[in-house]
């Protein structure tokens, strides 16, 4: 059994500690580039949303390698994410690629029904085995989501450009190589010192973008045309809505660990959405929300083309839009996105922000 | 995770003499539900005024209030919602969590009272809503509960609204008899604006629909959401133009749920959307019925939509070669070009029908002389 799984930022990393810890032998996909994504969108219905897409093209680039079962997250809906295997196992079954996928979700109708498929995952381990190797991996998530969180706060900062990001490279690789938790939290510091002392311009009150949205365009780089790091570019200073480890907490552990959850913002946003709508709809808003409570300056709400909630979420933000007087920009990525129009929209927001800064700033000083 | 809304409006409750009117927007779960509502709004004493038929000012309505990214059907709800303002007191707009068991509908039925919401926030010449949650998933929380919740914001007795859930049942369920007797379900619900009941079609009327399929004519698949479907303006009366071209048509509403749920039983996943489950179980079960060919109407940017045409495609494609037509439609999609591609696709399957009847006459005549 070769297990593959796909990219989602730096999932692979988390997930090859773990199922390193337990035993399996397992082929991370190649790194997602151009040629993913046109396999991806060859292959897939053409009306679907950007990860599915992506998702498919990173399967079939592992199947090459050798890869027979594939591990994935699944749901029960509303969002159309939970039935993605689903079409993509249709899709490989019609290419002649017949491979296992084992699908975590909630179960249907009984609970055994999950544990049947940890089961097949985790073989003759035993539970405490599991639970030390998910312990491990998740103190990498924990690790890479810190060092990333740094990377946006110091990167409109740096005097060189570029050098913010080579650390993080770096950084994301030693954390890869790590063995021990011990290794990790070395690595962690180690590279968050070493961030720290690059040349960095601290006297600069850049403007402040809160990143919202949908999940997969927000943890994917590529799926979000690197939003993140271009906007650190251009000068702004920015957060996201979401890091992984809040969403393992939240999701996987039932919010056990004492991580930032969703909840708060799932409240603000009661009065604007009443009901949750699947996917991150209803926390899109309410992060929002919670941008503006922390001061930011704009809010970049990032969703694949046709993410329903979003689309619901996207209705509703002019009124948080007017009730605060924040700007908020929605940015619906593709595979016909390119990256200078994209750049020109990023471009053009901050300038926007930058001006009403300075035009508050004079405004009170 | 289950999902809950903790919205709480109660409509400033107009203390007049006179029952409320009811306004119902045409789009979106009107398609399913219309008898349920009139039946139990009119058991009330209220009356029920429904918005005129999709047209263009209601389009461009839509068009304006809704963001850019929702589909056609979720932009024309807006208008429809418009199209009532001044007429009535309140437009009934429930919110669909989840209507049947362990299952959602699409993301967009449960934010689209918010999304109108937002709308009228900006816009003053919307009429006041009444919202009420339809979730399954609580105890209790069905289409029952959203009823009784919507009677008693309203300001109506127990015993009235009991009254009237009844007769909502009743309508209900004669409304769905009628659809899986096969009868088109845009005339059915045409009757029931009329007249509020379903009427028994006797004589020689009886077969009309049947008797659009003369013998040896096409028979073809037509599916898609009824919100689609069966609204003239937004399908560009696809149905007219089939039954125009003399071809039967059959639709997912005429398959029973418990044969669609069969049909759907080998996939390895059931499928969590109630109105897709109808679609997919639907298309699965024609596609082994005698059918010339099946057409998808998707509309542009719907979810279910992108996963469910495509495992129907490919389903399709597998089993017999059923010819298969996908058309994704929204306000940009012009008639000529609909047109079009339904004259090829039919000029496809009459071709196929006639090539296949030729080798059935040859092997047969072979198998004579063998």
């Amino acid at each position: 059994m070769k297990i593959t799984f796909p990219h989602m930022g730096n999932t692979a990393i988390v997930l090859k500690a773990l199922f390193g810890e337990l035993g399996l032998t397992f082929v991370p996909p190649p790194p997602i580039t151009k040629h993913t994504l046109s396999l991806g969108v060859q292959h897939s219905p053409e009306a679907a949303c950007l990860p599915l897409k992506i998702n498919m093209g990173n399967f079939i680039e592992a199947i090459e390698l050798g890869a027979d079962t594939i591990v994935m997250a699944g749901g029960v809906g509303p969002c159309r994410f939970g039935y993605y295997h689903q079409v993509q196992n249709e899709i490989l079954k019609d290419l002649y690629c017949e491979v296992k996928m084992v699908v975590l979700e909630p179960p249907d109708n009984h609970i055994g029904e999950f544990f049947a498929r940890m089961r097949l995952l985790t073989g003759t381990n035993s539970w405490w085995r599991l639970l030390k190797a998910m312990r491990f991996a998740f103190e990498k998530c924990v690790a890479l989501d810190m060092l990333e969180q740094e990377a946006s706060y110091l990167r409109c900062r740096e005097l060189k450009r570029g050098q913010v990001d080579r650390v993080y490279r770096k950084a994301c690789q030693g954390i890869d190589l790590a063995s021990t938790i011990k290794d990790v939290r070395w690595c962690r510091d180690e590279f968050m010192e070493e961030m720290r002392a690059l040349p960095l311009d601290w006297q600069k009150q850049p403007v402040k973008i809160g990143l919202t949205g949908e999940i997969y365009s927000l943890l994917e780089p590529y799926a979000s045309g690197h939003m993140e790091k271009h906007l650190g570019h251009l000068g702004a200073e920015v957060r996201r809505s979401l890091y992984l480890h809040e969403w393992i907490n939240e999701h996987l552990f039932m919010g056990l660990l004492r991580v930032r959850t969703h909840h708060q913002a799932r409240k603000l946003a009661v009065p604007y959405l009443s009901c949750q709508v699947g996917g991150h709809g209803q926390e899109a808003i309410g992060s929002t929300l919670e941008f503006i409570r922390n001061g930011f300056d704009g809010v970049i709400k990032v969703a694949p083309l046709t993410c329903m909630p979003e689309i619901v979420a996207q209705a509703i933000l002019p009124w948080v839009e007017k009730d605060h007087g924040i700007p908020v920009m929605t940015i619906y990525m593709d595979e016909q996105t390119g990256e200078a129009g994209l750049l020109t929209r990023l471009e053009a927001f901050v300038d926007m922000l930058e001006r009403k800064k300075r035009a508050g700033c004079s405004k009170w000083g | 995770m289950k999902i809950t809304s903790v919205l709480k409006i109660s409509p400033t409750a107009k203390r007049s003499q006179t029952s409320p009117v009811i306004g119902v927007p045409r789009a979106l779960s009107y398609f399913e539900y219309l008898p349920l509502w009139r039946a139990f709004f009119e058991a009330l004493g209220c009356r029920v005024v429904i918005s005129p038929e999709t047209n263009k000012k209601i389009l461009d309505d839509g068009v304006q209030a809704a963001v850019e990214e929702a589909c056609l059907p979720v932009k024309l709800y807006y208008g429809h919602v418009k199209a009532l303002s001044g007429k009535v007191d309140y437009v009934f707009v429930p919110r669909l969590i989840s209507v049947a068991k362990k299952t959602y509908v699409c993301p967009k039925f449960m934010g689209v009272p918010d999304m109108v919401r937002t709308a009228a926030h900006f816009d003053r010449h919307y009429p006041e809503l009444l919202i009420v949650d339809v979730n399954h998933r609580l105890r209790g929380g069905g289409w029952n509960q959203a009823l009784v919740n919507a009677g008693t914001q309203l300001g109506f007795a127990p015993a009235v609204i009991r009254r009237g859930l009844q007769a909502g049942r009743q309508a209900q369920d004669d409304f769905e008899v009628q659809l899986h007797t096969g009868i088109n379900p845009a005339m059915a619900l045409a009757d029931w604006e009329k007249r509020g009941r379903a009427i028994k079609r006797t004589g020689p009327k009886a077969g009309k629909d049947q008797a659009a399929a003369a013998p040896g004519g096409l028979v073809i698949a037509v599916i898609g959401h009824p919100y689609q479907i069966f609204d003239r303006f937004v399908s560009l009366n696809l149905l007219g133009k089939l039954q125009a071209e003399g071809v039967r048509v059959i639709t997912a509403s005429a398959v029973a749920d418990q044969v669609g749920r069969e049909a759907t039983s080998h996939l390895p996943k059931r499928l969590f959307w109630s109105f897709g489950q109808k679609l997919l179980g639907g298309s699965l079960h024609l596609l082994e019925q005698p059918i010339d060919g099946l057409i998808y109407v998707a509309a542009f940017g719907c979810g279910p939509d992108s996963m469910v045409g495509e495992i129907v495609e490919r389903h399709a494609k597998r089993a017999d070669q059923v010819p298969f037509l996908m058309l994704t439609i929204d306000e940009h999609t012009g008639e000529a070009g609909v047109n079009t591609r339904l004259e090829a696709f039919l000029d496809l399957i009459t071709r196929k029908k006639h090539e296949s009847s030729i080798k059935k006459t040859r092997i047969a005549i072979k198998g004579y002389r063998g």
